[in-house]
């Protein structure tokens, strides 16, 4: 018996050894399952959250689709690379930046509606002071635009509300045959109009497309296109002609997004919350170890040891799962600990009271355990109720709460009704199984028989 | 023992600070952050000395009339400050931190002195208080739903409801009397309150239908007074601990944790307390009654 029983405290020790090595370390070099590899929240890693809403009534769902894309391609291309964009309900938008360095600039840069415009320009009627030098293409460009508003002689044609789609593509454009990098444009009933007009007006010159009053590009008409697809051509490489096609959809919002609810925290903060909260539940941690080995003795040390892979199973689990940890998900971890906890005090105060009712050690043991079972299910389950309900209701910090404390309580069950009880007959089958260690004491144990 | 003899003590008690707390609450309301009632927030740090007059006038020389009612406080214990107001564009709000950043020499961008900021506007702030109220009423629903069926009996579940709308309504009182921030956590708080006080009412009560089998004929108050009797050190040890984690979080937390931490405390107390006196003495207030109309018919 004795050496089963060693046998089991020493794969138990190992479990123990290597589960808490792998929450600690992890696998491999993004340290899989480590608690490096759970991923962090904004508050606690620094970054932007942006609730957007449609400013019409009852958006379509094409629309809201659209509007999350132009969204997608504004982050792209101010290089908010990790970003993550999702419609919320019928008529949000949720935007979360992880990392972002300046969260002001972030707002600004996503908020800011870029303004569309197809300028057709007249030539003939032009006049550029002859005295003004332009050192590049693009000055030139930009300086034919603006005088040409500002003579009188161009006008906006066509806006991005009349775009339906732009799209890069490779191929031959004309009847030469020649591939080339192009960008095609799709427009809208409205714009196919307008389109067919403008290029009948502007043949033989050019139609700039500017966003934000920059020309982003200067075709010249070729012919009328009334088929309400044109196709923009130039000196496009593959990427110069997707960011062009991107910059046109960013432009093409349908409707107004009007930021309701908005989120940052500095890298600084961030890492000083998470810093504080590890310190804050190590420390609580270790007193509670203390706690409960000096008040419980032998079943204390049993219960230290379950906590200690109650700690490293929650951990793996938020890594496995990729479950994001928020400061109040961290709260949640904290005191899902002292749910843990209870469950091995409910069980310890049941056994120690098996003891004075006259049963051995093993006896107890085993009684102990089954009398708990049914406070410790019910008290769990009611408390899981909560955690699920905050976790369907809840938004955003509420629910990273929830899941931390749902997984807490899952496996403070499973390893306070199965690993305290293995570890614990395991310890007493070695010869630890004085009742004194189990918090008998004697004279209390006379005491009651006497008054009996 | 006479925990259910002494009820009208521990009645009494409860509801003095209850009423103190939702008077004060009639009186000059809660101190509702901006998450529940719209506006800006900035979270900055000034890395010097400066009182809360110096920030405010140079917040009111950027907002002018907008600045009316601004909240800033400082961050005990730190040099950093905490600025509410109204709703302010993402314009105003860059405005603010650059006068701040002129007047101090702080940094923007990366590691910069906004250490955070929030920006909630009055429409998505009342459905968040829609939200949290109906969790905490479906919450409430469902767990009177288990426990009664659990303990085939309706009387526990009325009871441990009773018992954890006591808390709800301490731990409210405590953040009106201590005019503590309403925010999201203070959503996280209570419902961390309602299933940690459901938990430790349902020991005391798991060993009231334990007892039950063996209780002599109509003794109620023996039965529950014995059953408080036995689950006693549980119920002081797990709160000890539990308390012990949450204290550490309100001694080395950031502001937003203190907040949380602090309710979170007093809930687990009154989560004990409320076990042991208010529990068990209305679910013998009940069994009483239901005795008395026995012995009448």
């Amino acid at each position: 018996m004795k050496a089963k029983n060693a046998l089991i405290l020493i794969i138990l020790l190992v479990v123990i050894g290597l589960t808490t090595a792998l929450a600690l370390i992890g696998i491999g070099g993004d340290k899989k399952f480590g608690y490096e590899s759970i991923p962090l929240g904004l508050d606690l890693n620094g970054g932007v959250q942006i609730t957007y809403e449609a400013g019409i009534d009852n958006p379509s769902d094409e629309e809201m689709a659209a509007a999350v894309s132009v969204i997608r391609k504004r982050l792209d291309i101010n290089n908010y690379t990790e970003a993550e964009v999702y419609r919320e309900g019928g008529d949000r938008i949720y935007v979360e930046i992880p990392g972002v360095d300046d969260p002001n600039k972030a707002v600004d840069d996503i908020g800011k509606t870029a303004q569309l415009e197809f300028i057709g320009i007249n030539l003939a009627e032009l006049s550029i002071p002859e005295d003004q030098e332009f050192n590049t293409y693009e000055e030139f460009n930009q300086a034919q635009v603006d005088l040409a508003l500002e003579q009188g002689v161009g006008e906006v044609a066509l806006t991005g509300a009349d775009v339906k789609k732009a799209s890069s593509a490779y191929g031959p454009v004309d009847s030469s045959g020649i591939a080339k990098h192009h960008v095609i444009l799709e427009l809208n009933t409205d714009g196919k109009q307008k389109f067919a007009d403008a290029t009948e007006k502007y043949i033989g010159m050019p139609i700039a497309i500017t966003l934000d009053g920059q020309v982003v590009s200067m075709p010249t008409v070729n012919g009328v296109i009334t088929n309400g697809e044109a196709i923009i051509s130039g000196s496009f490489n593959q990427e110069s002609a997707s960011e062009l096609a991107n910059l046109i959809n960013a432009g093409a919002l349908p409707f107004d997004l009007i930021p309701i609810q908005s989120q940052g925290v500095g890298a600084k903060l961030g890492a000083n919350s998470l810093d504080t909260s590890i310190r804050a539940g190590a420390i609580g941690l270790i007193l509670v170890l203390l706690f409960m080995l000096a008040y419980y003795r032998v079943p204390g040390l049993a219960a230290d040891l379950a906590l200690v892979i109650y700690g490293s199973l929650v951990i793996i689990i938020l890594a496995a799962f990729e479950v994001t940890l928020t400061l109040p998900g961290v709260a949640g971890i904290i005191l899902s600990i002292g749910m843990a906890v209870d469950a091995n005090v409910v069980i310890f105060s049941r056994i120690k009271e098996e003891l004075y009712a006259s049963k051995g050690i093993r006896a107890s043991i085993d009684a102990g355990f089954k009398k708990a079972m049914s406070a410790i299910l019910d008290g769990n389950i009611t408390t899981l109720i909560a955690a699920v309900v905050l976790w369907f209701f809840g938004s955003g910090p509420v629910k990273g709460f929830a899941q931390t404390l749902g997984v807490g309580i899952i496996v403070s069950m499973f390893t306070a009704l199965v690993v305290t009880r293995i570890m614990l007959k395991a310890l007493v089958e070695l010869g630890l199984d004085k009742k004194a260690w189990f918090g008998f004491s004697k004279k209390k144990y006379e005491l009651l028989q006497g008054a009996k | 023992m006479k925990i259910v003899e002494n009820k009208k003590y521990w009645f009494i008690i409860s509801l003095t600070i209850i009423i103190i707390g939702l008077g004060l609450m009639m009186v000059r309301g809660l101190n509702y952050d901006i998450e529940f009632a719209g506006g800006t927030m900035m979270h900055v740090q000034i890395g010097q000395d400066f009182t809360e007059g110096d920030i405010r006038a140079v917040v009111e020389d950027v907002l002018g009339s907008k600045a009316e009612g601004a909240d800033i406080q400082k961050v005990t214990g730190s040099q950093e400050v905490i600025i509410k107001t109204k709703e302010l564009s993402t314009d105003e709000r860059t405005e603010v931190f650059n006068a701040l950043a002129t007047e101090y020499g702080l940094q923007s961008g990366k590691d910069g002195d906004l250490l955070s900021h929030s920006n909630i506007s009055g429409t998505i702030s009342g459905e968040m208080q829609r939200d949290a109220l109906l969790a905490i009423v479906i919450a409430s629903v469902v767990m009177l739903i288990y426990i009664s069926f659990r303990f085939h009996d309706i009387t526990t579940g009325v009871s441990a409801i009773a018992a954890l709308l006591h808390d709800v309504l301490i731990v409210l009182a405590v953040y009106s009397i201590f005019s503590i921030p309403v925010n999201n956590s203070f959503i996280a708080a209570m419902l961390t309150i309602v299933g940690y006080s459901i938990n430790d009412t349902i020991v005391v009560f798991d060993r009231i239908r334990e007892n039950q089998a063996v209780m002599r004929r109509g003794d109620y108050s023996g039965l529950v007074n014995r059953s408080i009797k036995q689950t006693l050190s549980r119920s002081i040890n797990t709160s000890v601990t539990t308390v012990v984690m949450v204290a550490m979080l309100y001694i080395l937390g950031v502001p937003a944790i203190k907040e949380f931490a602090f309710p979170l405390m007093i809930g687990i107390l009154s989560g004990t307390y409320s076990s042991i006196f208010i529990a068990s003495p209305v679910w013998h207030l009940f069994k009483d009654k239901e005795e008395k109309r026995l012995a009448k018919a």
